[in-house]
């Protein structure tokens, strides 16, 4: 079980270090955007499962994968759709009209 | 093993700090400081393996929390009229 633990960190950071080197090659904020939003989420899970079975169980890890897979998308999604409405001059987001 | 891990983690968190620093926008920035906070956040885990505690994980809870809300609020920010680029 340990080894495996090892084995998942190691991934997790090699991902890490993937989404790195793309946030300073990548040439578009979008394609950043896309670098933050998944690669990192695919290397932090990477480093929870590694976490999780080092520890031997427990429901922190999983607690923390959850959160990151529901609300990664939706920051980068939250993130893109400000850019989208600036750039093509909509209106704001529906509850801040008066801005 | 874990040391390995640290060095790689250690080159990406680099890497995001660059793109922190020179991002032509100040979309770049909060996106890279996004990608900083994940890699803090596998630091912070690779570091509670190593140390074999788990104290560390409540540390990565605040980690994924605060990157979420910074995050969202950045983008509330810049639809509102801050600034794009």
């Amino acid at each position: 079980m340990r080894e495996w633990s090892a084995v998942f960190l190691l991934v997790g950071a090699a991902f890490s270090l993937v989404a790195g080197v793309g946030m300073v090659r990548y040439r578009d904020t979008l394609s950043r955007l896309h670098v933050a939003g998944k690669v990192t989420t695919f290397g932090a899970a990477g480093a929870l499962l590694g976490s999780f079975l080092h520890h031997g169980g427990g429901w922190q890890e999983l607690a923390i994968l959850a959160f990151l897979l529901l609300t990664t998308p939706a920051g980068s999604h939250a993130l893109a759709r400000a850019i989208a409405r600036r750039f093509h001059d909509l209106p704001g987001w529906p509850s801040s009209g008066d801005s | 093993m874990t040391a390995v891990a640290l060095a790689l983690l250690a080159c990406a968190a680099a890497l995001c700090a660059v793109r922190l620093a020179t991002g032509p926008g100040f979309v770049d920035r909060v996106v890279a400081a996004d990608a900083l906070a994940m890699v803090l956040l596998n630091v912070v885990l690779t570091a509670g393996v190593l140390w074999n505690t788990r104290d560390y994980l409540d540390v990565a809870v605040v980690l994924a929390a605060l990157a979420f809300v910074g995050t969202v609020a950045a983008a509330r920010f810049v639809s509102g009229g801050g600034p794009l680029a």
